[in-house]
């Protein structure tokens, strides 16, 4: 089931949906104490970034 | 020593196939010939070419580190593994053009468009993609139109982003038209397309209460869904109830499309947009990679001509001679400008090592262009005399079946009233003539090469009807997310001059920039489906050229780029594509307004129907329609001149540049981040 997780993360990457397990990663790691945004919260600040510039070509 | 080998042999197959392809002329030929050809090409080209446009022309440091690796943040800069960013960047620019484009270059052929996709990619295409790519990596993921403001100026800058938002009108325009004139007159592809947004909104919920960011899940529970929907279209074109719930004419969907890009535009995009969005990315990669394994396994014969009676410039598809149409009505799939924003977007901010960015532009482009030769292949596998019926506008032909068929066959492709009839019978539609705008006669090509290895000919209709839903679902998702992007380019410009509208949430702002836009592209879609010769013929052109014109900036904003980095020595790499490209631009924007030719110069067609307004004796609803048709050829003869003007002035601003620099009458500044040495593991 272990490459079944990964090959989730690579497609979910691939379309474009960012990794929240890593973002929080960074955050423990490099702004230790800073507030862990929600799964919620990560998936609309990825949207928001994602549809403000051209991403999707004719 | 075996890899000498090894690329000799790829080298002479290549050849070989060329050789083959040269040798068939009066006799079909086996698709494997195009395809061999095409990859072959691609791997030397890949192999010899990108590679010395990484070390010599560009010159790519591992040591230096990239944007991902300096300014890692977790969200927008992650250094990511190349295949994931190369299936990323892959995902994002292949887009409907590269298939409607070789299918409508077809009537000339399966020739041209074969060789200018193989040759404008590897020469042109994928050089535009890797340098832009290289030029925003090294400027931590800047835009294209930051770019040519820092490094030619402000009035290049400028005009780009006023080049942006036309060519985007222009686009979202004419891939609405191939969305509406796919779904005119066929109830099952109507409900299909419509269930995608119920479908999608439940996705959105799903991701954005539920389980949030689980977009493969939401995917894969909507993929099911449009699956049912698509068969259950039969179903609802079969209930003559429901059958006329769902049957529109053209000007009637168009309206709804007007309207429903409006509503998209202003929604949140968690809603409706982003789930179809994953949606078509999940559907495109997987069909792509479908139609692959079935050319391979069907090894089709293409039935169309190396060359048709048509590259004298008399086609019905669109008017003109190879030179410069072909070149421009294939523009994704050889080149396409719009790659340049998309290369100069989220991709530079993800690569971990700077020498990735020779796989993630030029191989990501490369393969967009493989997608070109299998929608070529598609296309061809038809016969030619179905290919032009469905393909033709009824302007041209005639609107009743008889007259379209005895047409169609004294050009020399004979097809019968009979075949037309029991092909649209197996692909349940009710009739397949004057279908123009590429996407029914592609799904044709794509059902018979799936049912042929799939399901046999009783699943031609739902592969059909598939391949329809697979098409117009990513033109929607292109069309809601362009008017999104179009709202905030223009929002950003018109800030400029009145600072509210600026502001991306003042309501107010909002909705009148998003009805600007959606206004814009609707009032040429409008005008597409009131066209007698069917839009088609005038938009794509136009359309073709737009995105042509946004490639020769691009490559002239790449050209200052290696002046200013020193590389005079290696010009020709990106000057040479860009002069092509200029030249063939120029020489078709000359052509759609001043030919004398009514079919191809807009403006002697605006002149040839004033004539006729003028003799008088024209009914007065007709009367009405020739003078809107004189306005809308004005209006694209105006348009046409615009982009041409515009793309001039770029160039001349930036040889302006070139000149200072090169007589050091200037120094050359280059605007790249700091260097700073990568701490990363190669991966």
């Amino acid at each position: 089931m272990k490459w079944l997780r990964e090959l989730r993360r690579i497609l979910e990457l691939v379309g474009g949906a960012g990794d929240y397990a890593r973002y929080c990663e960074h955050l423990r790691s490099r702004h230790p104490g800073c507030r862990l945004p929600s799964a919620g919260e990560f998936y609309l600040d990825r949207l928001r970034e994602r549809y403000s510039r051209p991403t999707r070509c004719c | 020593m075996i890899r000498i080998m090894g690329w000799s042999a790829v080298g002479l197959l290549g050849a070989g196939s060329f050789g083959a392809i040269a040798l068939h002329r009066q006799e079909p030929i086996n698709a494997m010939w195009l395809i061999l050809a095409a990859v072959c090409t691609y791997l030397v080209a890949y192999r010899f070419y990108s590679r010395f446009i990484a070390v010599k022309v560009v010159v790519l440091d591992d040591r230096r580190a990239t944007p991902a690796e300096r300014l890692e943040d977790g969200r927008d800069f992650v250094p990511t593994n190349k295949w994931v960013v190369m299936g990323h960047h892959f995902a994002a620019i292949a887009g409907p053009g590269p298939l409607v484009g070789p299918t409508l270059a077809a009537q000339l052929g399966y020739l041209p468009g074969t060789l200018w996709i193989i040759i404008g990619a590897v020469l042109g295409g994928c050089v535009q993609d890797f340098v832009i790519l290289f030029a925003s990596m090294r400027r931590d993921g800047k835009s294209l139109g930051q770019i040519a403001k820092e490094e030619v100026g402000p009035v290049a800058g400028f005009t780009a982003l006023f080049a942006v938002i036309s060519i985007l009108i222009i686009l979202l325009a004419v891939i609405a038209l191939v969305v509406t004139n796919a779904l005119k007159a066929s109830p099952w592809g109507t409900f299909t397309l419509a269930m995608t947004i119920p479908i999608a909104m439940l996705m959105g919920i799903h991701l954005r209460f539920l389980r949030p960011g689980r977009v493969l899940e939401a995917s894969i529970l909507g993929f099911v869904l449009l699956m049912a929907a698509v068969v259950g279209g039969q179903y609802v074109a079969r209930t003559p109830l429901l059958a006329a719930l769902f049957t529109f004419d053209a000007r009637a969907l168009a309206l709804m499309i007007i309207a429903y890009g409006f509503a998209a535009s202003v929604l949140p995009v968690w809603l409706l947009l982003a789930p179809r969005d994953y949606l078509s990315t999940f559907v495109k990669l997987g069909t792509v990679f479908l139609l692959a394994l079935g050319i391979l396994a069907v090894r089709p014969s293409l039935s169309m001509p190396a060359l048709t009676r048509f590259v004298d410039g008399t086609g019905p598809v669109f008017a003109g001679k190879i030179f410069p149409f072909a070149f421009i009505t294939i523009a994704c799939g050889a080149v396409s400008g719009f790659h340049s924003l998309i290369a100069s977007g989220t991709t530079p901010k993800l690569i971990s090592k700077e020498s990735q960015a020779r796989m993630i532009g030029y191989g990501s482009m490369a393969l967009e262009s493989f997608v070109a030769i299998m929608a070529m292949v598609a296309a061809c596998v038809l016969q030619p005399g179905i290919y032009f019926a469905v393909n033709s506008p009824a302007g041209i032909v005639g609107t009743d079946a008889a007259a379209a068929t005895a047409t169609i066959t004294s050009w020399g492709y004979p097809v019968t009233e009979g075949e037309m009839q029991s092909l649209a019978d197996m692909v349940g539609e009710e009739t397949l003539f004057a279908r123009t705008g590429g996407a029914p006669s592609l799904a044709i090509g794509i059902a018979h090469i799936f049912s042929s290895s799939l399901g046999g000919e009783r699943m031609m209709a739902i592969w059909y009807h598939f391949a329809i839903m697979f098409e117009a679902l990513f033109i929607l998702t292109v069309l809601d997310a362009g008017s999104r992007v179009g709202r905030f380019v223009l929002q950003d410009l018109l800030g400029h001059f009145w600072k509210p509208l600026g502001r991306t949430g003042w309501y107010p702002g909002v909705v009148l920039t998003a009805f600007l836009i959606v206004a814009g592209w609707g009032y040429f879609l409008y005008q597409g489906v009131t066209d007698p010769l069917g839009g088609i013929n005038s938009l794509w052109p136009l359309f073709g050229i737009a995105n042509q014109l946004l490639a020769a900036v691009a490559l002239c904003v790449a050209t200052t780029i290696l002046i200013k980095m020193n590389k005079v020595r290696y010009l020709w790499v990106t000057l040479v594509p860009m002069l092509w490209l200029v030249v063939v631009t120029q020489t078709a924007a000359a052509q759609k307004m001043f030919h004398p030719d009514p079919r191809i110069g807009f403006l002697a067609e605006a002149d040839r129907l004033s004539t006729l307004l003028q003799d008088g004796g024209m009914a007065p609803e007709k009367a009405a329609e020739a003078r809107r048709l004189v306005f809308n050829n004005r209006l694209d003869a105006a348009v046409t001149g615009l982009f041409a003007l515009l793309v001039l002035v770029i160039v001349a601003d930036s040889m302006r540049e070139w000149l200072a620099i090169l007589r050091r009458r200037k120094v050359a500044v280059l605007h790249e981040a700091e260097y700073v040495v990568s701490d990363l593991e190669d991966d």
